[in-house]
Parts: structure tokens; C-alpha cells; sequence
């Protein structure tokens, strides 16, 4: 069976204006109409057609010489999209650079179609896999990574996709190693990729493709896998082109803004055609372009470099946002009384069934791991609404909240509430219709209720001169209010710990524009491509470092 | 070998999970804890807890067995239970003749005049999906699959009833009913959190019921035990509480 998607010739456009004009060999691609066909029913096909990703893309040189259509060939650069209101709207047309192209398509591409003739043999074994990468540490007070890779069978269940020992290590990179040499050292990995025959028993082969459907791994190190800066750069996103201080902006346009694999890739021919490293520099950091080729390329050369880059959730959503959430409960919501009290309430209270409790947060929070802030995410609203009052809130952020809102309390939880319904869609094994079909308003939900409790936190602490007078002059970074340090004020003293609370203030505005709070608009990209986002989570890897970890004690190490 | 992927070396694996059975301490250090967990529950064969009373299973339940066997004096002369055929009710017989029809396809039973009733604290069994071992004791709540909805009853207590040749398992509980859920949506928590609401005392003892093992589902919710304080309301004592919050969704951690 195959799924078509339609292609409207001129005839079937006459009643559009299009601007350019249509070319009289040129056709739009349907975005709404899809056709399943069985294969005995295909009668003919068009031998020529050329896909113009290159066409009204605004970010590429203009100068730059493309691939130009063939002769007689049947020219793509357009898609037809009928829109959600086809009643009352006419259709939308958009270049085709606005699109990822398909992962056939790129395969063909790169292998050509004598290659793809070649699963016509009677028996092809399919292996897709998903390959994790990532740096870390055998030891706690050693600082010296090793960078793992290991690959993850894709098609097996959740369950067995979890286990340990369906975990496999392909290599581990010494420490201080260049990541490109690691990658070189793989090579052999590229004809599986493309699909070699193997004799699995004596006399009968098959053809074992077996290929990295996407790579998995942290923030940074999917930056690097797909040829970006690193997150942290001015236009630091490798799904779009956002700036650094449009970050917290959640309705930012990532369809004209986005980032597609034909675009990444001509962008860096044009990056490479300057002629002095001072220019391709400039470039690269204009558009958040590593000047470095993503050196994975050399292993999976038919994959699309910014779908099969995923983001993961596991980071993003528990060691980031549900970190600061945690934080801010304690540092800035609590009273230093009530903090207190929260951290006797929590300890007590019941988790869901099988779950370990988590260490105490007021001495232990920075320890944290990754499934301790998941646990805690899902059980703080329910310890909220059983506990928190008003008396436990800080006066100046309680009056912040009066003035918006009648109860105060409520919408403090529901912030607590909206984290913990994000994180499960995100992470969950089981995903309903619905929840599926608003996942992005889920999780921009999220984000908007932590933006604003950031921005009236920032304000309370601006307007708590008295809380400025008892902060500690020592404790610039993440400064905690449950130990304060009463001591005989002078002026210099004064200045001092009014610019160190503005500080603080201006560190919470600053995590409006995470590039966490900003990843959020991907999801439901990712959602579509993988079904599920969870699915292109890290915690099975994780789990193998933790096992490397544990069973290094157990060698002849040094 | 003894996750069964060498189905075809039968020989090795079939004496490999012999080793296992007989002591599965060897394969501690071999195994990790994921791996150890679900052969817990499939491969070993007897357990070495006295106080363990094994069960009828089904596709779904696997090597099922209660643990914490109430003595038959404390069930009969304190918590009033029937523990022979001679000591059961009209409406307890009743009762069990219609689980026997619901949940083991054994209708029409007018009588029990034989059999024996061993009450216990904790039943547990094997899932096959999630490969782990599924526990629930005396006061949890459990989701028993109906035919539309799937339910929620609270364990009061837990049975095998020993009778025409087969021990079998089932839950005397109260149900919350699928009406009920569907408007109890918490005010403040929103979607995903419900409030349950057990039975008024007086009605508890005419909504219990007796649910059979095939019909327990191998998830295990979140439900906190709750009292009502000033405007919101706070943790409660669980062997108390009649009002309880359940939080639906979950997620995956390490």
C-alpha cells in the first residue's frame, strides 16, 4: 500500500491568482490530500520531477548557483494548503522550502534508485534504531567524560525499548577525544545503513538494513548532531530561527521561521563559499551555523538534519522547567517558615504506589536527579491543594497576586497543576485522543502560567525591601532565603545587597527566555514525527552511563 | 535464555531455567533489576513464603497468589467472616454466585455446600504487558474492567474461595461508580484529577461487591485519602477517610 500525496497540475489551478505565475510544466503539491493506493493499482509513473527547495527562500544567497530543473521535467517549488476555513478562505500557497522533505525522498537522493530496487528481493530485514549520544563521568569527583553511543532497537515495545539490556553500546569515546574522529571510527556503520546482505542462516540471505531513524541526546549535544551553535547562542535553536530575547516569546511563527534540512543544508554551501574564515564566521553566527560540517553525516547520509535531531523532554521538562519550579516554591513562594513546613508535609506524603520518595528539597534539591524532579512534578499539585494557605505565601508576592485574581492560592497551584499535566503528556507512556490533539496548547499553557509566576516573582522580590536588607551579601548566584544572615548594615552593605536582589530579580526574567521555555513550540512537530515526544527520550541511556558507573568499581581500573 | 530468546537452543534454556528456579540468588549479580523484576514473576515456580497461598491464573494474571493469610479465628470471631460454605449468608452466597458467572463464566451455581473461604491482607500477580508484578493490599483501590467503563473499587478485603477443585481470587470492595466519576472533576486541579467519594457507611454494606481477579486490571492509581478543611481540605488518615483525590495521568522516570 502506498500513501500519495496529490499533486495539482494548472488546469486544476486556473481559478488562483499565484504569484510568480505557474510555469506550464509546474505543479502544487497538496498538503490536504492524501491517497492510500495499492500497489497493483499504480499504472505509470512520471519518470522526471524536480523539487526546487530553493525557490523564495529568503535566507539563502541569491548569487549562489542551484540545481536547476532538467528538461521535460515536472518542477515542484510550491504546496497547496486548503486551510482549516476552505468555506470562507482561499488556499494558502507557500514555497516548498517551508517543508522537510520526506525521509524517502532523501534516500533516494543519497543511495539512488538502484538501491531502492533492491528491496524487491524476496526477504528484507528492517532494524530501525535510535541512536543515543552523550558525554559523561565514571566517577563523581573525576571530571574526565567519555562520550557514550549506543543504539536503541526503535521497534520494540515501550517496555523492552526500556530495559537495560536492550541497550547497546557501539562505543565509548575516550576523554579528549574529538567527537569527528569517534564518529570516523564508525564508518563501517555507514553500507548497514543503506542495507547489506547477510546470511542469518546458512543458505538463506536477507538483506539486513539496519539504520539510525533519528539521534537522541541532550540539548547541546543535538545542536551539535545537527551542524548548529550551541543553545545558548544568539539564534541558538536548530528547529528555528528565533533570537535570544525573543525566546519567552511563545507565539513566535515557526513555520516561516523554521529551519528545514534542504534550507540547513544550502545555507552551509553558501557558508562555505566565502572565501575567508572571517566571513564564514560572521555567517555562522548571523544563523547559528556550526562552522563545523555535523560530523554525522558521514554515518547516516540520508537523514533529515533537523527532524532526526530530536529534542528531549526528559531534559527539558524535568531538569529544566520543574527545577526552576521547585526553586521557586522555595526560594521565592514559601515563607521561610512554610518552606520548612513543606519540607515535613512532603515527607510524609503519599506518592503514587512503587514510587521511592525523594530526598529532602531544602538541603538536597540541587542533587536531584532527572526521575526525582518527574516524581516530585506529579505529586506537588495534590500536596499543594491539601496544604498550601495564604499564610504560607510571601506577603508581597500574595499582594502581587491579590491584584490580580481573587484566590490567590488557587492560581499558584494550578501553575503546579499545568506543569505536571505538560510533563505527562510530554513523558507518558499512554497519550489520550485528546490530550494528543492539544499538546500544543498543553504545553504552551505551561509555559505562559511560569512566565507570568516568574514575572510577579521577579516583582515581589523588587518590591520586598525588607527581604534586599536580609539576603545574604555571600550567595549571588541562587540565593536562599531559609538562612538569612542578620548583620550590622552599612551604606556600602546596603548598595550591595539591593543590586544583589535585582540581580536575583533579573535572573528570573531572564528564565522567561530559556531555550527551554522556547523548545516547547517544537513538540508538536516532534509529536507528529515520532508519535510520541517521549518516544525520543534519554532516560533508557541515562540508565546505561548509570550501569558503566556502577560496574567500573568492579575492573582493574586506575 | 531466560527471557526466552533462544527458543531454539530448547535443551540449554530449559536447564538454565532450572538453575534459576533452584537459585535464582546466582543470577543477582548478573542481572540487573529490570530484568530480575519481570523474571520474579514469570519464571519462579514455587515461593518460599509459607504464608503464600497460590491461585487459579488467566492470560492476563499470572502467578497469582495473596500473601498475609488471616487466621480463620480472627476472621470468624472478630471481623465476622465466613470462612466454610456452612457459615455463608444468603446475600454473601448470592453474591458470589453471581462473580462466579461474571467473572469465571460459571453460571447458575444455586448453592455452595461445599468449600472453604482464606481470607488474606495483599493479592499479587504477573502482568504480561508491563512484565512486572502487580501488588495491591486491603484498602487500595484497584480498576476493574467492565464492558464500557472501567470501574473504581476500594479492597475492603481479599479471598480465595476453595471450591469444586480450584482456589479462586476475588476482592469484596466498594464501587465507585462510572456516573459518579464523570462529575467529579476537582474545581481547582482541574482535567486529571477527580474526587472519589466512598458510599455513606450505611450504604457501603449494600454497594460492596465481589469482583474476580480476571476483571483487576494491572494499574496502579494515585489516590489520596482526603478530609475536608475550611474552605479546601487536607490529608487525611487513610483507614478513615471517605473522600479521596485521584490523580489519572502519569509518566515515565528512570
Amino acid at each position: 500500500m502506498l500513501e500519495i500525496q496529490e499533486v495539482l497540475l494548472p488546469p486544476d489551478l486556473q481559478s488562483l491568482d499565484i504569484q510568480p505565475p505557474l510555469l506550464s510544466n509546474e505543479g502544487l503539491l497538496s498538503w490536504n490530500k492524501y491517497h492510500m493506493v495499492a500497489e497493483d493499482n499504480i499504472d505509470r509513473q512520471i519518470e522526471l520531477v524536480f523539487l526546487d527547495y530553493s525557490f523564495n527562500d529568503k535566507k539563502l544567497d541569491t548569487t549562489h548557483l542551484r540545481p536547476t530543473a532538467p528538461t521535460g521535467a515536472l518542477i515542484i517549488r510550491r504546496i497547496h494548503d486548503i486551510g482549516s476555513s476552505p468555506e470562507h478562505f482561499p488556499p494558502i500557497i507557500t514555497p516548498l522550502c517551508y517543508s522537510h522533505p520526506l525521509r524517502g525522498e532523501l534516500e533516494l537522493e543519497t543511495f539512488g534508485r538502484a538501491h531502492l530496487e533492491r528491496f524487491s528481493q524476496p526477504k528484507t530485514i528492517s532494524l530501525p534504531l535510535m541512536t543515543f549520544i552523550d558525554g559523561f563521568g565514571l566517577y563523581r569527583n573525576t571530571y574526565r567524560t567519555l562520550m557514550g553511543m549506543y543504539f536503541i532497537f526503535a521497534a520494540l515495545s515501550f517496555q523492552e525499548c526500556a530495559r537495560r539490556a536492550n541497550v547497546v553500546p557501539i562505543t565509548l569515546g575516550p576523554h579528549g577525544s574529538n567527537f569527528a574522529d569517534v564518529v570516523d571510527a564508525l564508518k563501517s556503520l555507514r553500507p548497514l545503513d543503506a542495507g547489506v546482505e547477510v546470511e542469518l542462516r546458512p543458505g538463506e540471505s536477507v538483506l539486513l538494513c539496519a539504520f539510525t531513524m533519528a539521534y537522541i541526546g541532550d540539548m547541546p549535544q543535538q545542536q551539535k548532531n545537527s551542524g548548529m551553535k550551541t543553545q545558548r547562542a544568539n539564534c541558538g535553536c536548530r528547529f528555528c530561527f528565533i533570537g535570544a530575547d525573543n525566546r519567552g516569546d511563545l507565539g513566535y511563527d515557526t513555520f516561516e521561521n523554521g529551519r528545514y534540512h534542504k534550507q540547513a543544508v544550502a545555507m552551509r554551501d553558501d557558508m562555505e563559499g566565502f572565501k575567508t574564515k572571517v566571513l564564514r564566521d560572521k555567517y555562522a553566527t548571523k544563523w547559528g551555523i556550526d562552522t563545523e560540517e555535523p560530523c554525522l553525516v558521514k554515518i547516516s547520509p540520508a537523514l533529515d538534519i533537523i527532524l532526526s535531531r530530536p529534542s528531549d523532554p526528559a531534559h527539558s521538562e524535568y531538569n529544566g522547567l520543574t527545577r526552576i519550579m521547585h526553586n521557586l516554591l522555595l526560594d521565592t513562594i514559601l515563607t521561610p517558615a512554610a518552606a520548612k513546613s513543606y519540607a515535613a508535609t512532603l515527607r510524609s506524603f503519599p506518592f503514587p504506589p512503587g514510587w521511592p520518595h525523594i530526598q529532602g528539597p531544602l538541603h538536597h534539591l540541587k542533587s536531584y536527579s532527572l526521575s526525582e524532579h518527574a516524581r516530585w512534578s506529579i505529586v506537588i499539585p495534590i500536596l499543594l491543594r491539601c496544604w498550601l494557605q495564604e499564610k504560607h505565601i510571601r506577603p508581597h508576592l500574595l499582594q502581587i497576586f491579590r491584584n490580580e485574581t481573587k484566590n490567590p492560592v488557587h492560581q499558584i497551584i494550578q501553575c503546579f497543576v499545568a506543569a505536571a499535566t505538560s510533563n505527562c503528556v510530554l513523558m507518558g507512556n499512554i497519550i489520550s485522543k485528546a490530550d494528543r490533539e492539544n499538546i500544543e496548547s498543553i504545553v504552551s499553557d505551561y509555559r505562559v502560567k511560569l512566565q507570568r509566576l516568574l514575572q510577579h516573582v521577579a516583582n515581589s522580590l523588587t518590591a520586598d525591601s525588607r527581604r534586599a536588607r536580609s539576603h545574604s551579601v555571600s550567595r549571588p548566584a541562587s540565593p536562599s532565603p531559609l538562612v538569612q544572615y542578620e548583620t550590622p548594615e552599612t551604606a556600602e552593605q546596603r548598595s550591595a545587597v539591593t543590586k544583589e536582589v535585582a540581580a536575583l530579580a533579573q535572573m528570573y526574567i531572564n528564565s522567561m527566555k530559556l531555550p527551554n521555555m522556547h523548545t516547547a513550540l517544537h513538540y508538536p512537530m516532534l509529536a507528529d514525527e515520532y508519535a510520541m515526544p517521549a518516544n525520543c527520550n534519554v532516560l533508557v541511556g541515562e540508565d546505561k552511563h548509570r550501569y558503566f558507573k556502577k560496574v567500573i568499581y568492579t575492573t582493574n581500573h586506575l | 535464555m531466560l527471557a526466552g530468546s533462544f527458543i531454539d537452543d530448547a535443551a540449554i534454556t530449559r536447564v538454565v531455567k532450572e538453575i534459576y528456579n533452584s537459585c535464582p540468588m546466582l543470577f543477582s549479580t548478573l542481572l540487573p533489576r529490570s530484568e530480575q523484576l519481570s523474571l520474579e514473576g514469570s519464571l519462579i515456580l514455587e515461593n518460599d513464603d509459607d504464608d503464600d497461598e497460590s491461585v487459579q491464573a488467566d492470560r492476563q494474571h499470572g502467578q497469582p497468589t495473596v500473601t498475609g493469610c488471616i487466621q480463620t479465628k480472627h476472621c470468624r470471631e472478630v471481623l465476622k467472616l465466613p470462612t466454610r460454605a456452612s457459615h455463608l449468608s444468603a446475600s454473601f452466597s448470592s453474591s458470589l454466585s453471581k462473580a462466579y458467572d461474571k467473572y469465571y463464566h460459571m453460571p447458575n451455581i444455586i448453592a455452595f455446600s461445599q468449600g472453604s473461604i482464606q481470607w488474606s491482607k495483599k493479592l499479587s500477580f504477573f502482568d504480561p504487558d508491563s512484565q512486572r508484578r502487580q501488588t495491591f493490599k486491603m484498602g487500595d483501590f484497584i480498576m476493574e474492567r467492565d464492558r464500557g467503563n472501567n470501574e473504581i473499587v476500594r479492597i475492603c478485603h481479599i479471598l480465595i474461595h476453595n471450591w469444586a477443585g480450584a482456589r479462586r481470587l476475588f476482592v469484596k470492595g466498594v464501587r465507585i461508580t462510572a456516573e459518579y466519576l464523570s462529575a467529579s472533576e476537582d474545581s481547582v486541579l482541574g482535567s486529571g484529577y477527580r474526587r472519589l467519594r466512598l458510599p455513606d457507611s450505611a450504604a457501603t454494606h449494600e454497594s460492596a461487591v465481589l469482583i474476580g481477579l480476571p476483571a483487576i486490571l494491572p494499574r496502579q492509581l494515585y489516590i489520596v485519602p482526603i478530609a475536608a478543611k475550611g474552605e479546601g481540605f487536607e490529608i487525611a488518615n487513610v483507614e478513615n477517610a471517605q473522600e479521596f483525590l485521584w490523580a489519572e495521568r502519569t509518566l515515565q522516570w528512570l
